[in-house]
C-alpha cells in the first residue's frame, strides 16, 4: 500500500526535481556561485520541510489550538514588522520574510473554517468573518510590501470563492466593489509610491513611457525575444551577462532563463509549472475531506498566481510586480514557503485513501 | 462524511478553476511564442544594437612641409570637454552650473547644447572643444564636484605660420550638418575636419587617410567590455611643397598694409617658390570656429582677405603689352626699326585714345615703346591686328584658361574676341575695342599666376612651364614617395629673335633712363620687367593727387620681372589692388624681393 502510494506520486516529485535543477542552473548563470550555493542550501532546507510535511497527517494537527496559534503568531510577527517598517526578520545568521508565511497560514486557517460547515455557499457571518481575518494580515503586509499583500489577498479570496458565494452576495459584492473603488481609487492612487505608479503607467501606455519608466520591462522583453527558439546558450545571454537586466536573479529570473534556453527551455518551464498546479488541483479533487480540498486548492492557487504574476510581468501580459518566481528566483523565504505549500499538497494527496 | 451533492459541487468548481488556469497558462505560452519565435529577429536586432557598436578611430591627417622640411600644417593636441551622461544622471544641473561658471557661458545655453548633443551621441557627449590651458586647469581643480566630466586631448589642425600661408594652404574646418549629408557616404563623421580651400581641399583625399574601426561589446553602463575586432587607421600622406616658408613670411610682411599678391616662380621648371595673397585670415580661426562678429568683420574688410588675389582675374594693364607686341611681330605688321610718332593721343574715326603721357613720347621704336610703355605705339599695333588673331595668340600664351597650378578657386580670366562679344553682349566687335585690348584694358582679365608663367616663358626662351607647388607626396613611414616632375605645357608660338627684341624692351623698362620700372633695378644683376597700371574707373580730372581718389577707385598696380635677364633664375609677379601706379608701388616691392633672392640667399 505504502509503496503504491509512493509510486503514484512520482510525477509530482519529478516535476519538482526538474524545477529545482532549473532554478539552480539559472542562479548559476544570473547570480554566480554565491547565489548558487545559497539557493542550493535553501532548496535543501525546503526539501526537508517538504518531506516532513508530506509525511505529516494534517488531520491530526488541524485543531482549533494549532490553527489559532499559527494565525496569531503570524499576526503578531507582522505587527512587529509593520511597526518597524521592515520586510525582513533577522534572527542571527538567518533572515526571513514573514509575509511569505501568510499564504500557507491563511490557507490553513480558511480551510479549517470552511470545513466546519457543509453548505453549497458560505453563510453571511462566515463570509464576513473570514474576510476580516484575511484583511488583518493583508493590511499589515501592505505597509511594507504592497505586491505581496495583493498576492495574499488574491489567494485567500480564491479560497473563499471555492467555498462558494450565493447569487445575492455576488450582486452585493459587485455593487459595493464599484462604490468602494470609486471612492477609494483616486486617493489610493495618490498614495502609491512613484515607482508603483510608474509600473502601472508603463503597462497602460507602453509607448509613451518606454524610455524612462519601463526600462526594466523593455530589457526583459529584449532578453526574452532575443532568446529565439533555442536560446543563446547557458551563461551566454547578452542581456544577463552585460547587466542589462536589473534584478536578474530575483524578479527577472525568468528573462534570464528565456534568453539562454530559448522558446524550448522557457515553454518546458511553463509546462512544468502547469503540471505542478495541475497536481495540486488533482489533490484537491481527489481529497476525501473538505480540509484537504481547501488546503490543496489554496496551495495550488498560490503557486499559480505567483507564476502567472511573475511571468505576466516579464512578458508584459500584466504590470510588473516585484514577486519572486517559485524556485527560479533567488530567495530562501520564497523557496521554503513554496516547499511548505507543495508539502501540504503532497500530504493531502497521500491521505486520499485513508480514512480516520 | 461530506454529502454527495456538495462533493460534486466542489468537484465542479475545481474543474472550473482548472480550466481557468489552463487558459491563463496557454496565454503565457502564446505570448512566449509571439516574443521568441515571431518577434525574435526584432528583439535580436534591439539586443545587438544595444550591445555592439562600432567606434571609429580617426586617422591622423597628413602634414604639409615646405621645401626645406619646415612644418606648415600639422596636428597638435587640443583639449576637448566630454560629459558622461551615465555619471551625470541626477545631478546634471549642479555639474552644468559649475561648468557654466568656468566656461563663462549661460547655464541655459550650455544645458540646451548638452541635451541636444546627448541625444545625438552614443555614450559620452562632446560639450566643447579647444579649451585653453587655464580653463583645463580650472576644470581639473574642481574635478571632485564634476563627476562624469572629462578633459581629453585630441589632435586638431595647427598652422604655425598663421595668415602668411592661408593661401595657398587653405584650411580645414569641422564638417557641418549640411555637408554631412553629402560627405557621410565618404566616411566623414560630425567630429571630423575637412579641407576647405587651397591645398587642404585639393589634396583632401591624400591628406585625410583612412579611419580605423573598433567593434566593441558594451554593457548596460556603456562600458566597453570586449573588443571584438579592430582595424587600425591609415594615416594620411604628407605633402612636401616647393614653397619656402621663410620667403613666404617675409613677402607677406612686405605686403603689410596693402591688399595684393606676389608669386615667385622658377622660370626653369615651374616650381612656385612663393604664393602670397594679403591680407589673409588666420587659418587657426577657421579650425576653432569663428564668432559671428569676427566673421562679419572679415567679410566687411575692404582689403578682401577672403580672396586669393594671386588667382583672381583683373585687368592686366601694360603688363599685357609684350603679348600684343609678339603677336604683331609674328603677324609681321611691325619691325623693330619702325618708329611710330606719339603725340599723346591716337585718333580712330571720331574717338580719341590717350597715351598715359598726355604730352606724348615723340618718335618711339619697339624697345622704347616697351620701356616707356607708350600707349599710342600699341594702339597703332592694335589697328593692324585682328582681335580674333590677337585673342588666339594670347590664349597660346596661357591666358584665358587655368594656369595649371591646381589650387581650387582660380579664375581663368577672360580673353575677349568677336564670339565672346556676340555671346556676352549680343553686339558686334568695335575696332576701338581692339585698341584697348592691345594695351591690356577693355574686357581683358588675367590672373597673376598666368602673367608670371608667361613672363617666365619670355625669359627662358619660350617654354611655358606648368606651375606646381607640391613637390612630393610621401607616406608617413617615408617608404612610398611620389615626386612631381616639371611639366612643359607648351612653347610660345614665336620666333627666338622676336623674344630677344621683347627682352631688350623689358631690360630697358627697368634699366633704361626713361624706363617705367626703374624701382626694381638691382646692382650687378640685370632685371627685365614690365609695369602695369589697370584703370578701375576712367577719370576725367588728371590733376587729382593719389590721396584725393577714394580707395575703391584707385588703379591696380602690376609689376612682373625676371632676373638675371640673360639666364633667368627667378620670376617675380607683384599685384597691388588699388595700389595706384605700377611703377611707383609694385616695382619697388618686386625690387625688394629680387634683392632678397640674390642677396640673402636663394631658397
Ligand atoms: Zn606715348
Amino acid at each position: 500500500m505504502r509503496i503504491k502510494i509512493w509510486f503514484s506520486e512520482w510525477p509530482l516529485f519529478l516535476v519538482l526535481a526538474l524545477l529545482l535543477v532549473g532554478g539552480l542552473l539559472n542562479q548559476w548563470s544570473a547570480g554566480g556561485s554565491y547565489y548558487l550555493k545559497r539557493q542550493a542550501l535553501f532548496m535543501g532546507v525546503g526539501l526537508m520541510v517538504f518531506a516532513g510535511l508530506s509525511y505529516l497527517d494534517y488531520r491530526r494537527y488541524l485543531t482549533t489550538h494549532w490553527v489559532l496559534g499559527l494565525y496569531l503568531g503570524l499576526v503578531g510577527v507582522l505587527v512587529l514588522m509593520a511597526l518597524g517598517g521592515k520586510r525582513w526578520l533577522v534572527l542571527g545568521p538567518v533572515s526571513f520574510q514573514p509575509s511569505e508565511m501568510a499564504k500557507p497560514v491563511l490557507i490553513i486557517l480558511l480551510a479549517y473554517l470552511f470545513s466546519q460547515q457543509e453548505r453549497p455557499y458560505l453563510s453571511w457571518p462566515l463570509f464576513l468573518g473570514a474576510n476580516l481575518l484575511i484583511l488583518l494580515p493583508v493590511v499589515l503586509i501592505a505597509v511594507t510590501d504592497l505586491d505581496q499583500a495583493f498576492l495574499v489577498l488574491l489567494v485567500a479570496e480564491n479560497v473563499i470563492f471555492l467555498a462558494g458565494l450565493s447569487r445575492r452576495l455576488w450582486v452585493g459584492l459587485l455593487v459595493a466593489g464599484a462604490i468602494v473603488s470609486f471612492l477609494v481609487g483616486p486617493p489610493l492612487w495618490n498614495h502609491l509610491k512613484p515607482y508603483q505608479k510608474a509600473r502601472l503607467l508603463a503597462f497602460l501606455q507602453p509607448g509613451k513611457t518606454q524610455k524612462r519608466w519601463s526600462y526594466q520591462t523593455r530589457q526583459a522583453l529584449i532578453a526574452v525575444g532575443s532568446g529565439g527558439l533555442w536560446g543563446q546558450g547557458f551563461r551566454r545571454g547578452l542581456s544577463s551577462r552585460l547587466h542589462y537586466l536589473p534584478a536578474k536573479h530575483t524578479d527577472l529570473a525568468f528573462a534570464v532563463w528565456a534568453e539562454e534556453w530559448g522558446f524550448v527551455g522557457s515553454s518546458i518551464v511553463v509546462v512544468l509549472y502547469g503540471l505542478l498546479v495541475f497536481y495540486g488541483l488533482r489533490a484537491a479533487y481527489l481529497a476525501r475531506d473538505l480540509q484537504g480540498r481547501f488546503m490543496a486548492f489554496g496551495c495550488s492557487v498560490a503557486l499559480f498566481w505567483q507564476v502567472f504574476i511573475n511571468l505576466g510581468g516579464v512578458l508584459r501580459i500584466l504590470p510588473t510586480a516585484s514577486l519572486p518566481l517559485p524556485f527560479l528566483s533567488y530567495g530562501g523565504s520564497s523557496v521554503v514557503v513554496n516547499m511548505i505549500m507543495l508539502g501540504i499538497i503532497a500530504s493531502v494527496l497521500r491521505r486520499r485513501f485513508s480514512f480516520l | 462524511m461530506v454529502s454527495k451533492d456538495i462533493e460534486e459541487l466542489y468537484e465542479k468548481r475545481l474543474i472550473f478553476w482548472g480550466y481557468g488556469f489552463l487558459f491563463l497558462f496557454f496565454i503565457v505560452l502564446v505570448k512566449l511564442f509571439y516574443l521568441q519565435i515571431l518577434r525574435h529577429s526584432y528583439f535580436m536586432r534591439l539586443a545587438v544594437k544595444r550591445t555592439f557598436s562600432r567606434v571609429l578611430i580617426p586617422a591622423p591627417r597628413g602634414r604639409i612641409f615646405d621645401r626645406r622640411g619646415v612644418l606648415l600644417a600639422g596636428d597638435r593636441p587640443t583639449f576637448n570637454l566630454y560629459l558622461d551622461p551615465y555619471y551625470l544622471k541626477g545631478h546634471e544641473d549642479q555639474v552644468l552650473r559649475v561648468l557654466a561658471r568656468i566656461l563663462g557661458e549661460k547655464l541655459s545655453v550650455l544645458k540646451t547644447r548638452y541635451l541636444l548633443k546627448k541625444r545625438q551621441s552614443y555614450g559620452e557627449v562632446l560639450l566643447r572643444q579647444g579649451l585653453d590651458w587655464a580653463t583645463v586647469a580650472r576644470i581639473e581643480a574642481r574635478s571632485y564636484y564634476l563627476p562624469g566630466v572629462r578633459v581629453e586631448a585630441r589632435p586638431a589642425r595647427f598652422y604655425p605660420f598663421g595668415p602668411a600661408f592661408f593661401y595657398p594652404l587653405g584650411y580645414v574646418s569641422r564638417v557641418s550638418r549640411r555637408d554631412l549629408r553629402v560627405l557621410q557616404d565618404k566616411g566623414y563623421g560630425p567630429e571630423d575636419f575637412v579641407g576647405r580651400r587651397g591645398l587642404e581641399k585639393a589634396y583632401e583625399e591624400v591628406l585625410r587617410g583612412q579611419k580605423g574601426m573598433r567593434e566593441v561589446e558594451r554593457d548596460a553602463f556603456g562600458r566597453i567590455v570586449r573588443i571584438i575586432r579592430e582595424v587600425p587607421p591609415r594615416p594620411g600622406r604628407d605633402l612636401f611643397l616647393t614653397l619656402d616658408a621663410y620667403w613666404q613670411r617675409e613677402i607677406y610682411r612686405l605686403l603689410k598694409g596693402r591688399s595684393g599678391a606676389v608669386v615667385v616662380m622658377d622660370p626653369r621648371n615651374g616650381e612656385v617658390l612663393s604664393l602670397v595673397s594679403a591680407p589673409s585670415p588666420d587659418p587657426q580661426e577657421f579650425v576653432r570656429g569663428f564668432t559671428h562678429r569676427a566673421w562679419e568683420e572679415l567679410n566687411r574688410n575692404p582689403y578682401k582677405p577672403l580672396l586669393n588675389k594671386a588667382l583672381q582675374a583683373y585687368q592686366p594693364g601694360s603688363t599685357f603689352k609684350p603679348v600684343t607686341l609678339l603677336a604683331a611681330l609674328e603677324a609681321g605688321v611691325v619691325t623693330p626699326a619702325e618708329e611710330i610718332y606719339c603725340p599723346g593721343y591716337y585718333r580712330l574715326g571720331r574717338q580719341i585714345f590717350r597715351c598715359w603721357r598726355r604730352w606724348g613720347h615723340g618718335k618711339v621704336s619697339l624697345v622704347q615703346a616697351l620701356a616707356q610703355s607708350c600707349d599710342v605705339y600699341f594702339y597703332t599695333l592694335g589697328t593692324r591686328l585682328d582681335i580674333d588673331y590677337l585673342a588666339h595668340f594670347a590664349r597660346q600664351c596661357g591666358f584665358g584658361r587655368l594656369s595649371g597650378l591646381g589650387i581650387p578657386g582660380e579664375k581663368p580670366g577672360l580673353v575677349p574676341d568677336r564670339t565672346w562679344k556676340r555671346r556676352a553682349q549680343g553686339k558686334r566687335w568695335q575696332k576701338g575695342e581692339t585698341l584697348l585690348v592691345a594695351i591690356g584694358q577693355g574686357p581683358l582679365e588675367v590672373n597673376l599666376m598666368q602673367l608670371v608663367k608667361f613672363y617666365a616663358a619670355l625669359g627662358n626662351g619660350g617654354t611655358l612651364w606648368k606651375p606646381y607647388v607640391v613637390e612630393e607626396i610621401a607616406d608617413p613611414s617615408g617608404k612610398e614617395v611620389q615626386a612631381s616632375r616639371p611639366r612643359k605645357e607648351g612653347e610660345l608660338p614665336v620666333k627666338g629673335i622676336h623674344l630677344r627684341w621683347v627682352k631688350e624692351g623689358l631690360i630697358e623698362a627697368v634699366n633704361g633712363k626713361h624706363g617705367t620700372g626703374r624701382a626694381a633695378r638691382l646692382k650687378g644683376i640685370v632685371v627685365a620687367g614690365k609695369t602695369g597700371t589697370a584703370q578701375v574707373v576712367r577719370r576725367k580730372k588728371e590733376h587729382e593727387t593719389k590721396e584725393e581718389i577714394p580707395y575703391q577707385e584707385r588703379d591696380h598696380a602690376w609689376f612682373v620681372a625676371f632676373a638675371p635677364a640673360e639666364d633667368p633664375q627667378v620670376v617675380v609677379g607683384v599685384f597691388v589692388e588699388h595700389g595706384g601706379h605700377g611703377g611707383e608701388v609694385a616695382a619697388p616691392l618686386a625690387g625688394k624681393i629680387l634683392r632678397m633672392y640674390f642677396g640673402e640667399g636663394k631658397p
